[in-house]
C-alpha cells in the first residue's frame, strides 16, 4: 500500500498547494540555471514543489539529502560529477540538495564551502532547501544563490486539500475536526497526510482520534514561535513554545523585542514593552541573587504575557533579526582606543573605568601633551584623540 | 637641574600636594579639613584616626561627594609616606566578580601592615555593583580578617549591600555638596588656575555639577582649556557636547508613533557617546517638561521616568527599559 503523502505527491505544478507566486519565480531562474535555496517551514511543499516541476519540464531530479554524509569528499564527488556529466537520455537535470542548514558540522566539514564554491560553476539547476535561511553555515552560500521563500500554507488551503484526501479514501471527517488537526500540526501539511494515515482503515475521523496522535515534538524555528507567541489564539501551550527551538533565552527576547512594532501599536506596544522590562527586572534579580526560579516569571511574561495581547488574527509577518547585538560589537571595536585612554585615566583619578568612559567627553577636552604624558598614552592613543 | 627637580617633586609630596596635571587629582583634598560639605562625618573619621583604631566603614552617597578622598586621606594620615603599601585600592564595578573578593583581597588581608600599626585598610569603590554571591564571600572575609585589616566599602544605595554587611560596618550618608561649598572649590580653583569665573557661570556649575565635584572640576578643566575667561555660554557649550542633543528629537520621534526609528535613534546615540541609560533617563526626564504636550501627559511621563529609572538601579537591562520608556510616549 502507498503511503498516502506518496499517493497525493502532486505530479505537476499546477496541484501544488499555495506557493502560486514562488513557483513562477522558480522556474524562471530554474532556466536560467541559477541557483536557489528555497526556504520556509517544515511541511509546506518545498522537496515536491522540486519534483513537481521537473515533471513539468521533463527534467530529472538528482537529490542528495541528509540521508548521505555530506562532507567536502562526498560533495565533490557527488555534486562536482554530476554537474559535469550529460544526463541520461540527455534529458535535463536538477540537482536538489536538500536541508542544506542541516549540513552537520563534524561529519558534513567542508561540504557548505565545497558546495558554495561548486555551484557557480554548474551546468545545470541547482535547488537547495532549507528551514532556517538565517543559519551562519549558509553565510557564504547565499551569496551565490536567489532566496525564495515558501510561506506557511493557508489553514483554508489545507483543510480543502485533507478533505479532497479525506473524500478520495472515503474518509468521514468534519470540517472541524480538519481544522483542529491542521492547527496542531502548525499548518505542517505533510504531517496532517501522515496523520490521516491513520484512519484509513477506520472510515471516520472524530475529535477525539485527535488526542489519540499525541503532540508532533519538533525543533521549532523561531519564526514559528514569534508567529505562536504574537498570534496564537487556542490549541497549542504557549508556555512551552521556545522549550522547542534552537536559541537560549536571551536570544529568544531579542526576537520578541525586534519585532513587537512590527505586532502591536500604541497601548499594545507599552504593554508589551512593559512584559519585557519586567523580564529584565527578572533577570536582573537572577544574576544578582543567583536565583535562578526567576527563570519561570522571565518565561511566562515572555509567552503568555506577549500572547495576552493578539487581537484573534493570524496573518502572516515578516519577523526580522535583531541588529543590537552587531551595532553594540562595531561600536566595541570603534570605541577599543577610547576605553584603553579611559582605563589609564581610571587609574590615576581613582574612579572606575565605567565612571571614566562616562567622564570621556570632558576628559578628552583636557588631555593636552602635559596629561597625555601623565597618563603615558601611547602614540596610537594620540593620534585617536587628536582625530576624535 | 636635575637634582633640583627632585628635590621639588620630593618637597611637593611631602606637603601632601599634587603635581597633576588633571584637575580632579591635583585639587584632590589631602587633609581632613580640605574636605568639604561633609563635616560631621569627617569629624567622627579623623577621631578614629587619631585613637588608631576603628570599625569598618561603609561609605554611601552619590558621586563626586568625597568618598574616595576621605579613604585617601585616612590613609596617609594613619599610615604616612608609605601609606601605598598598608592601604589597597580596589574598584568592584570593574571586576565585579567574587573572583577579586577570593584572590585579591584575601591575598591582601591575610598578611599583617608593614610598620608598626595595628591593620591595613581595604578600599572597595562601587560596591554596590557586586553580587551577591560576592557580597557574601566578603562577609565572611571581613570576619576572618578582622585582626589584620579594616574595610571601607563605598556605594551610592547602601540599599543594595546585603544586610550582613551593613550590620558589621559604621554607615555614613555623604551628601551632595552644598553650593557654598561648591563656591569655595571654585574660588580656589580660580585663584590658582588664574582663571575669571562670572557670578552667574557659578550659579550654572552648581545648578549643572549637581554637587558633584568630580563632574564640577572636569566641567571647569574643560572650559579652562578653552578659555581662561568663563562665562556661561562657555560652560553650556561644553556641557551640550557632553549631552546629545539628539534626545529631544528622539523623544519626538516617539510621541508621533515613529517608535522603531526612536529606538534605534536611541541605541546609535547610547553607542556613539558611549552613554549608560541612566544618563539617557536623567535628560529624557528633564527633557519632558520642554514637549509640546498637556501637563498630565508630562507628569504621568515623569512618573513612568521614575519607576523606569528604579529598575535599572534595581540592576535591569538598560536598553530594555529605555524601549519600555518610549514606548509608553506612543499615542
Amino acid at each position: 500500500m502507498k503511503l498516502l503523502t506518496e499517493k497525493y505527491k502532486p505530479a505537476n505544478l499546477k496541484e501544488v498547494v499555495g506557493q502560486e507566486k514562488q513557483l513562477k519565480e522558480l522556474l524562471k531562474h530554474v532556466k536560467e540555471k541559477t541557483p536557489v535555496i528555497i526556504w520556509g517551514s517544515v511541511g509546506n511543499g518545498k522537496t515536491c514543489s522540486v519534483y513537481a516541476l521537473a515533471n513539468d519540464i521533463g527534467y530529472e531530479v538528482f537529490e542528495i539529502n541528509s540521508s548521505e554524509i555530506r562532507n567536502k569528499e562526498n560533495i565533490e564527488r557527488i555534486v562536482g560529477n554530476s554537474l559535469k556529466q550529460e544526463s541520461l537520455f540527455s534529458k535535463g537535470k536538477i540537482i536538489l540538495i536538500d536541508e542544506v542548514d542541516n549540513f552537520s558540522g563534524v561529519k558534513d566539514r567542508g561540504g557548505i564551502q565545497v558546495l558554495a564554491k561548486l555551484i557557480s560553476k554548474a551546468k545545470f539547476p541547482v535547488i537547495m532547501t532549507a528551514n532556517d535561511p538565517y543559519d551562519k553555515k549558509l553565510n557564504d552560500l547565499k551569496k551565490k544563490c536567489q532566496l525564495i521563500k515558501f510561506d506557511d500554507l493557508k489553514n483554508y488551503d489545507i483543510v480543502n486539500f485533507l478533505s479532497y484526501i479525506c473524500s478520495k479514501e472515503g474518509i468521514y471527517a468534519k470540517r472541524e475536526v480538519l481544522e483542529d488537526l491542521v492547527k496542531s500540526n502548525r499548518n505542517d501539511l505533510r504531517a496532517c497526510i501522515n496523520d490521516i494515515q491513520v484512519f484509513v482503515n477506520k472510515k471516520e475521523i472524530t475529535l477525539n482520534d485527535l488526542d489519540l496522535l499525541g503532540k508532533r515534538k519538533k525543533e521549532e524555528t523561531i519564526f514559528n514561535s514569534l508567529s505562536i507567541v504574537f498570534q496564537e489564539d487556542k490549541g497549542i501551550n504557549v508556555l512551552n513554545v521556545f522549550e522547542d527551538v534552537n536559541a537560549n533565552l536571551d536570544e529568544c527576547f531579542l526576537w520578541i523585542e525586534e519585532n513587537i512594532p512590527l505586532e502591536h501599536k500604541g497601548e499594545k506596544l507599552r504593554k508589551a514593552f512593559d512584559y519585557l522590562s519586567r523580564v529584565k527586572v527578572y533577570d536582573g534579580r537572577i544574576k544578582r541573587w543567583q536565583y535562578w526560579r526567576f527563570l519561570v516569571y522571565m518565561n511566562a511574561l515572555m509567552t503568555i504575557g506577549i500572547n495576552s495581547l493578539k487581537d484573534g488574527n493570524m496573518r502572516f509577518v515578516n519577523y526580522k533579526r535583531s541588529m543590537k547585538p552587531l551595532k553594540i560589537w562595531q561600536a566595541n571595536i570603534k570605541n577599543a582606543k577610547k576605553k584603553s585612554i579611559a582605563e589609564k585615566m581610571a587609574d590615576k583619578v581613582h574612579t572606575s573605568v565605567k565612571q571614566s568612559i562616562k567622564n570621556f567627553e570632558y576628559y578628552k577636552n583636557f588631555i593636552d601633551k602635559d596629561v597625555s604624558n601623565e597618563l603615558e598614552l601611547n602614540d596610537d592613543e594620540i593620534s585617536w584623540l587628536n582625530n576624535f | 637641574m636635575n637634582q633640583t627637580y627632585i628635590n621639588i617633586k620630593c618637597f611637593m609630596a611631602k606637603m601632601g600636594g599634587n603635581e597633576s596635571k588633571i584637575w580632579i587629582e591635583k585639587f584632590r583634598p589631602q587633609t581632613f579639613e580640605d574636605i568639604k560639605g561633609q563635616d560631621k562625618i569627617v569629624e567622627r573619621v579623623k577621631a578614629f584616626v587619631e585613637l588608631k583604631n576603628m570599625p569598618h566603614l561603609l561609605f554611601a552617597g552619590y558621586s563626586g561627594t568625597g568618598k574616595t578622598s576621605l579613604s585617601l586621606v585616612v590613609a596617609k594620615k594613619l599610615y604616612g609616606e608609605n601609606w601605598k603599601s598598608n592601604f589597597l585600592e580596589t574598584n568592584a564595578s570593574d571586576d565585579r566578580g567574587i573572583d577579586v573578593v577570593r584572590n585579591t583581597i584575601k591575598d591582601f588581608a591575610r598578611t599583617k601592615a608593614i610598620g608598626d600599626f595595628p591593620f591595613k585598610i581595604i578600599y572597595l569603590d562601587e560596591c554596590d555593583s557586586l553580587t551577591k554571591e560576592a557580597q557574601q564571600a566578603l562577609r565572611r572575609t571581613m570576619e576572618t580578617y578582622s585582626n589584620t585589616c579594616r574595610f571601607i566599602l563605598s556605594c551610592n544605595f547602601s540599599s543594595k549591600i546585603i544586610d550582613p554587611i551593613q550590620s558589621r560596618c559604621t554607615v555614613f550618608r555623604f551628601k551632595p555638596l552644598a553650593k557654598e561649598e561648591i563656591k569655595k572649590i571654585i574660588d580656589k580653583i580660580a585663584k590658582e588656575e588664574g582663571l575669571k569665573i562670572s557670578n552667574s557661570a557659578i550659579d550654572s556649575l552648581y545648578e549643572i555639577s549637581e554637587g558633584d565635584c568630580r563632574k564640577l572640576e572636569n566641567i571647569l578643566q574643560s572650559c579652562a582649556s578653552i578659555s581662561k575667561n568663563i562665562d556661561d555660554k562657555l560652560i553650556y557649550d561644553i556641557v551640550s557636547q557632553a549631552k546629545p542633543k539628539e534626545i529631544k528629537e528622539i523623544l519626538e520621534l516617539a510621541l508621533n508613533s515613529e517608535f522603531v526609528k526612536a529606538r534605534n535613534k536611541l541605541l546609535d546615540v547610547m553607542l556613539k557617546h558611549g552613554l549608560s541609560g541612566l544618563d539617557i533617563i536623567k535628560q529624557i526626564q528633564k527633557e519632558i517638561w520642554n514637549l509640546d504636550i498637556d501637563q498630565t501627559k508630562k507628569v504621568d511621563l515623569v512618573d513612568k521616568c521614575g519607576e523606569i529609572e528604579f529598575r535599572m538601579v534595581e540592576g535591569s537591562d538598560e536598553y530594555v527599559q529605555l524601549e519600555a520608556l518610549l514606548a509608553s510616549f506612543s499615542k
